[in-house]
């Protein structure tokens, strides 16, 4: 199976869901799953090599920590190397932010302030860490929870002062966007417009779409969280739709990690993906592998 | 106006890492004046990451142990994860492998004195989870006995001894799950010594079974340790034979001939 992304919807796949991934499923064009994984359970990853074999594969890591001062562990990096080098995937990514300090690792995209400190450390780390896998790197926007009071880039400067300096591409989490702009204050229309505008296009190599819940905090204040534990909203299908008129066609994940729904579920999102792409750009020419990513005029 | 000295990012990142992990007080009070009300409060901001960082883990534990959740309950084993984690913290970010601790760090908890069969239950659940992780498509380690014949352990192949007999605790946890609460009899909670070997079948199921302590040694020495059969300690020469018949008995492993 190739190994090129398709510039379709893809979804993210999980272990309840390794048997019947391997049907072929309308809406389902590619796969995407969290490395780490598959790094201890060897049973899951002959799994995951079956998957492999019928739909084209991107690995979406979590554990790199991009952004620590102690930089991005050696260790890790080899380990994912490994995998890259059997499993051929077509997209590897991992987050803007840190999840490794004093010595632990904590299961959370911790935030970066974004000074020019911070993209010192980032960017040295997106090198070694593109050197040592051997391939480009995209870096995904964080949902934000926290807003540091003096920073010197917005998140869209921040990131394309990244991939300016290292050549990595970017992964736009669009419920991202609209978490951390509800989050900080912001109008998400105007954060998408923001990154629309200082990326380069050919940088955006895959979004992301997922569900988020509404936490109403004791102080009365509500706050976004991240989860991906529900259908996609729709004020961020609205934000996926502007998005993708201005970029094109660009591969997009239906991503979810809790109350994991049926497969149907994660397919009938995907299709309604592939229907926004296709309203907006034209389908893809059926009958061509998905791999040439070819696309009609709409 | 009181100016703020500027946080370096290595001292950003310790105090988060420090607070969400630990609670640590003096961590919050250095990043707060850093941080800006907008529009929720910086307290609960970071309030979250401390919740989102501990429901990771005690998800990541949880899902290892499943057994221990449901004797102890979602309330205490929430209590008994976090304090869990911030004794032994993940070093990386392979949760799947987390948590190995856990049974010393149960025998050791008070609040756990009045259940000594719970740490057994975590060590069995481990050694299921584990086990869970092999590929059944690898062959384990092979002892060659003649040109002609070797034996093959299962993938995962593991021993486990234990003071209780928590296979039948294990058992009755499901039934009482499924309603039948009667399964719970008192009795299982005594003290009976066991040992388990646990393997990975042909179709990848996790298979466990109860053994005796001489063939538990023979399983350890020939497979876990690598060493020959007569270096087996404490087992009479003339026990040998029964022992061999046992182990080529045992679904666990595999008698292949190996002729060309």
């Amino acid at each position: 199976m190739a190994n090129r992304i398709p510039a379709a919807a893809g979804v993210g796949l999980r272990f309840p869901h390794h048997g019947v991934a391997l049907r072929p499923t309308p809406g389902v064009n590619w796969l995407e799953v969290h490395p780490e994984n598959y790094l201890l359970d060897r049973g899951a990853l002959v799994h995951l090599r079956r998957a492999r074999e019928h739909l084209p594969l991107s690995l979406h890591a979590v554990g790199l920590s991009l952004g620590s001062v102690d930089g991005v562990s050696r260790h890790s990096l080899q380990r994912l190397r490994t995998l890259i080098d059997e499993l051929e995937p077509g997209l590897v990514s991992d987050h803007l932010s840190f999840s490794v300090a004093n010595g632990h690792y904590l299961p959370d995209l911790l935030p970066l302030p974004y000074t020019e400190e911070a993209l010192e450390v980032v960017a040295k780390n997106v090198d070694a860490a593109q050197e040592a896998l051997g391939r480009q790197l995209l870096v995904e926007n964080p949902s934000v929870y926290l807003a540091p009071a003096a920073q010197d880039f917005d998140e869209p400067d921040f990131l394309a002062a990244l991939v300016k300096r290292t050549g990595c591409g970017v992964l736009l989490d669009i419920n991202n966007v609209f978490v951390t702009a509800t989050n900080t204050g912001q109008d998400p229309n105007v954060l998408l417009q923001g990154f629309l505008a200082k990326l380069p296009r050919e940088a955006i190599g895959e979004i992301h779409l997922a569900g988020h819940t509404t936490r109403h905090l004791d102080s009365g204040q509500r706050l976004l969280l991240d989860d991906h534990g529900s259908k996609v909203g729709d004020a961020v299908w609205a934000l996926y739709r502007a998005a993708i008129a201005v970029l094109g066609r660009v591969p997009t994940l239906v991503e979810w990690d809790n109350h994991l729904p049926e497969w149907q579920v994660l397919a009938a999102e995907a299709l309604q993906t592939d229907a926004v792409l296709d309203a907006l750009h034209g389908p893809m020419l059926e009958g061509l592998p998905l791999a040439f990513d070819v696309t009609v005029p709409g | 106006m009181i100016s703020v000295p500027p946080l370096s990012l290595a001292q950003w990142q310790s105090d988060l890492s420090a607070f969400a992990l630990h609670g640590a007080a003096d961590a919050s009070a250095r990043l707060l004046p850093h941080l800006k009300n907008s529009p929720v409060s910086a307290e609960a901001a970071l309030a979250v990451h401390a919740a989102c960082v501990h429901s990771a883990l005690r998800s990541a534990l949880a899902q290892r142990v499943p057994t221990v959740v449901a004797l102890v309950g979602e309330a205490f084993f929430a209590t008994m994860a976090e304090s869990y984690a911030r004794a032994h913290p993940p070093t990386a970010p392979q949760l799947s492998g987390w948590g190995e601790g856990l049974p010393v760090f149960i025998a050791a908890m008070p609040a756990c004195a009045a259940y000594p069969w719970l740490a057994d239950m975590a060590a069995f659940d481990l050694a299921l989870d584990r086990v869970a992780w092999a590929d059944p498509e690898d062959t384990g380690p092979a002892l060659q006995l003649t040109p002609e014949m070797a034996l093959v352990a299962s993938p995962g192949l593991a021993v486990l001894r234990c003071r209780h007999a928590v296979d039948r605790l294990r058992d009755a946890v499901a039934e009482a799950t499924s309603g039948n609460e009667a399964a719970l009899a008192a009795e299982l909670l005594e003290a009976a010594p066991r040992c388990y070997v646990f393997w990975c079948a042909e179709d990848a199921a996790v298979r466990c079974r109860e053994i005796n302590e001489a063939l538990a040694e023979v399983l350890e020495t020939l497979f876990l340790s690598y060493a020959a059969l007569e270096t087996v300690p404490e087992i009479p020469a003339e026990r040998l034979a029964e022992l061999a018949e046992a182990l080529v008995a045992l679904p666990a492993v595999r008698l292949v001939s190996t002729a060309s």
